[in-house]
């Protein structure tokens, strides 16, 4: 089963002696992303190791904005997964601390790159990650949306989500009823 | 924008130049809010583009009028739609609108169509549509609630049902279930959520007592009933119940185990540790496991079981598919742990602590994905597993002989035993110890029966990490310690933290013997609880004349282990600190190269 580097396709092609993949936005928009990067998305690692596609890789469902923060994310995680796999200490007790703080870090990093989108974006950003199967960014954006969630009361998170509230009074007064002990806080 | 719109109708009386213009690709994507505006007018003015065409092919004169109530129809609404800020909605709202205004305006060319067969009444009959088609739209703009600012929709209820679980299973149950409330389509939405966790202080506080625990506890009941039921026919993938113990829970906890089993549970966790004193008594509730046939309990995954009690029916066939199986004040004969674990290949986490077993564990089917096992109080006399991936191994207990058939992948140790001289406690982790690279070792030392240098038992050649927890009545025994110590030729770390019950003393005049034994690869000594008593400052002069690659050396006079008081305050001469700080230079002077750094924290 192991295919030859050279029949992986021409969509990677080599840039500086790394690997690249070529992507397309639904905007018709260019992207190039490291292989490494790519191999993130369970999707996209289909995608190369089936051959790859000449011309680059379409995605019609993703959009270029998203598209840009989605392989932000990618090459980050994957080039911080390549520096812990080549530290040969990685495993002694003595470098315990580096790897934990360097998974700190990785998580702050996480964190100010969903904190600083918008709530359309973020959403993309969430349809964007499950459509290519990244585990890592899925749960981060969707850890943001759960945040935001966190501790409000409905009418709050209606404003949030712009959510219309179709009950009537009596409706919602039985509802809280029924789970009283959800609501007596 | 307004001109725009003006300038492709008035483009289009020349020629249909504006349609074709446009890039095809550009009609029906992006949110930019031009291109969208692109689409209206396209449409709208293919459409006035045709009715044009085809009234001027038959009828003359009052095309110019009716055009001109098109034309104020349509800006009218096109102005509305942009003092209202449309620019700025987004996603979906858009694509539905775009999408209605699409087909109205198929409707209306259509309809032009029709004109080319029909005429007279037909003109009259389309202005009255066409009137009640621009009011329609218009009112359908001004209506949308797309003109508030900023996000249109509810967009949580558009994401894929998956996604809407992983977000609400980051929130606890209590506002899960909140979010029903919210509007109709919320109602149900949570019981896409599979991942039910029912803590009893989470929901009731922690002052649960007396007469309100009876209270308190048929409330859980209705409570979880009520939340299974909603899920009832779902794949539930987290069932997890923690609640401390009471008689009037077991029926309901084999119904709910009942449950776990028919909605194809993964991960189940039952902790029904009670509060206080009652936590030392025998575990009452026997886990039912026969109410799980062999299609159930292959979709268990990781089993979490406290403060119950196993008896495992006859024909058990194991967990296939388990990965992660934790068990704490579990009441379990050796023999039905060993059955227990007889079929579960998967197995990669182990977790038994205080499930006291009196006897023998000799776990002898192979465990082949096992990656970490901790084994704690468990009052066992001896213990035996095959697992030949094994990664990391915590124990704590008496020494007693351990036994793995294979080691090579064992790397990290962390282990505590209680009362036993290093010799007997190096013995019973020989067989274990021999990969480790980091070790961490907590002992309560007992003297040795007859004090003697000790035999160097085997070597530790991986171990490069050590750390080193000691617990001694009087002194350090050197004579053990140091051949350990030297059994380990390529460390590089070592810590050692000594506690005494009674405090160290510092014996003016003891002789000081040397051990000879070089340490080539030792870099990083941290000594802590130091003293000066005659054992350590003994061990600290072995540590400083045989390191010659010594770069830091930490020396802390805190006992780490008691805090810093002794048990018993033993009377101190008023400057021991400062005599044991002078001890300390005194014996490192002149061993200690100049490049290593030196930390006295005294």
């Amino acid at each position: 089963m192991a295919a030859e580097k050279g029949e992986k396709g021409a969509a990677a092609k080599e840039v500086a002696g790394e690997r690249m993949v070529t992507l397309e936005s639904s905007d018709g928009e260019e992207f190039h992303m490291s292989e490494a990067a790519a191999q993130l998305s369970t999707l996209l690692r289909h995608v190369i190791e089936g051959g790859g596609i000449d011309n680059g890789i379409p995605l019609p469902k993703v959009a270029a904005r998203t598209l840009e923060k989605v392989i932000m994310y990618c090459e980050k995680h994957a080039k911080a997964a390549a520096k812990s796999d080549s530290d040969p200490s990685a495993a002694a007790g003595s470098s315990s601390d580096n790897t934990a703080a360097a998974s700190e870090d990785l998580e702050k990093w996480d964190r100010k790159l969903v904190n600083g989108l918008s709530q359309d974006a973020l959403f993309d950003l969430i349809v964007a990650a499950d459509y290519l199967v990244i585990d890592g960014l899925l749960d981060a954006t969707c850890r943001k949306v759960a945040d935001m969630m966190k501790g409000k009361t409905p009418d709050e998170i209606r404003k949030i989500f712009n959510i219309l509230n179709d009950f009537t009074k009596e409706e919602e007064e039985e509802m809280r009823r029924e789970y009283a002990w959800a609501f007596d806080d | 924008m307004w001109h725009i719109g003006m300038g492709n109708v008035l483009n289009l009386i020349g020629g249909r130049t504006a349609s074709q213009q446009c890039h095809p690709e550009h009609k029906y994507q992006g949110r930019i809010q031009h291109y969208q505006f692109e689409l209206w007018s396209i449409l709208i003015c293919r459409a006035i583009s045709e009715y044009i065409c085809r009234k001027l092919i038959y009828e003359k004169g009052t095309v110019n009028d009716q055009f001109r109530k098109w034309n104020i129809l349509f800006c009218r609404t096109v102005s509305e739609y942009i003092s209202n800020k449309l620019f700025y909605v987004k996603t979906i709202a858009d694509a539905q609108f775009l999408q209605r205004s699409i087909q109205m305006f198929k409707a209306v060319s259509h309809d032009i169509h029709k004109l080319i067969y029909g005429k007279g009444t037909a003109n009259d009959q389309f202005q009255l549509w066409t009137v009640l088609l621009w009011g329609a739209i218009s009112r359908y703009i001004y209506r949308k609630p797309i003109y508030k600012k900023g996000i249109s929709i509810d967009q949580f209820v558009n994401l894929p049902e998956d996604v809407q679980c992983i977000i609400l299973s980051k929130l606890p149950l209590k506002e899960v279930v909140r979010t029903s409330v919210l509007s109709s389509k919320w109602r149900c939405l949570w019981t896409v959520c599979p991942k039910l966790s029912f803590d009893g202080t989470i929901m009731f506080g922690k002052g649960m007592n007396g007469k309100q625990r009876e209270h308190y506890t048929l409330q859980f009941i209705n409570t979880v009933n009520e939340v299974l039921q909603q899920c009832h026919g779902r794949v539930v993938e987290e069932l997890v119940i923690k609640f401390g113990f009471d008689n009037l829970l077991v029926d309901h906890l084999n119904t709910w185990v009942r449950f776990a089993a028919s909605s194809h549970t993964k991960f189940l966790a039952f902790d029904l540790t009670p509060r206080g004193l009652k936590a030392f008594d025998d575990p009452q509730y026997i886990f039912p496991f026969q109410l799980f046939n062999s299609r159930s309990i292959s979709h268990l995954q990781y089993v979490q079981l406290r403060f119950v009690s196993v008896k495992l029916p006859t024909q058990f066939i194991g967990f296939p598919k388990l990965r992660k199986l934790d068990l704490h004040k579990v009441k379990v004969t050796a023999k039905d742990l060993q059955d227990m674990l007889s079929n579960c290949c998967a197995l990669e986490w182990l977790s038994i602590v205080h499930c006291n077993m009196d006897g023998e564990l000799k776990v002898l089917c192979p465990l082949p994905c096992l990656l970490y096992l901790n084994v704690a109080y468990c009052g066992l006399t001896k213990m035996e597993f095959h697992a030949v991936k094994l990664r990391t191994f915590v124990y704590k207990g008496s020494a007693v002989p351990i036994n793995f058939s294979v080691v090579s992948e064992l790397k990290n140790a962390n282990i505590v035993f209680a009362g036993v001289t290093i010799g007997d406690a190096i013995a019973a982790l020989a067989n274990v110890l021999t990969n480790v690279q980091n070790l961490s070792f907590d002992i309560y030392v007992n003297p040795p029966e007859v004090p003697c240098l000790m035999e160097n038992p085997c070597k530790f050649s991986h171990l490069k990490c050590l750390q080193l927890l000691l617990s001694y009545d009087m002194d350090v025994d050197n004579p053990s310690l140091v051949p350990f110590l030297a059994a380990a030729p390529f460390i590089e770390k070592l810590e050692v933290h000594f506690s005494s019950l009674f405090g160290f003393y510092y014996m003016k005049g003891a002789s000081i013997r040397r051990f000879r034994h070089t340490y080539n690869h030792l870099k990083d000594v941290c000594i802590t609880g130091f003293k000066a008593s005659s054992g350590q400052i003994e061990f600290l002069v072995h540590i400083v004349e045989n390191t010659p690659a010594l770069e830091v050396l930490t020396i802390d006079p805190l006992d780490r282990q008691t805090g810093g008081d002794p048990l018993i305050v033993i009377e101190r001469e008023a400057g021991f600190m400062d005599a044991a700080y002078r001890i300390v230079r005194e014996y490192i002077e002149g061993n200690v190269s100049p490049k290593c750094s030196l930390r006295l924290l005294f």
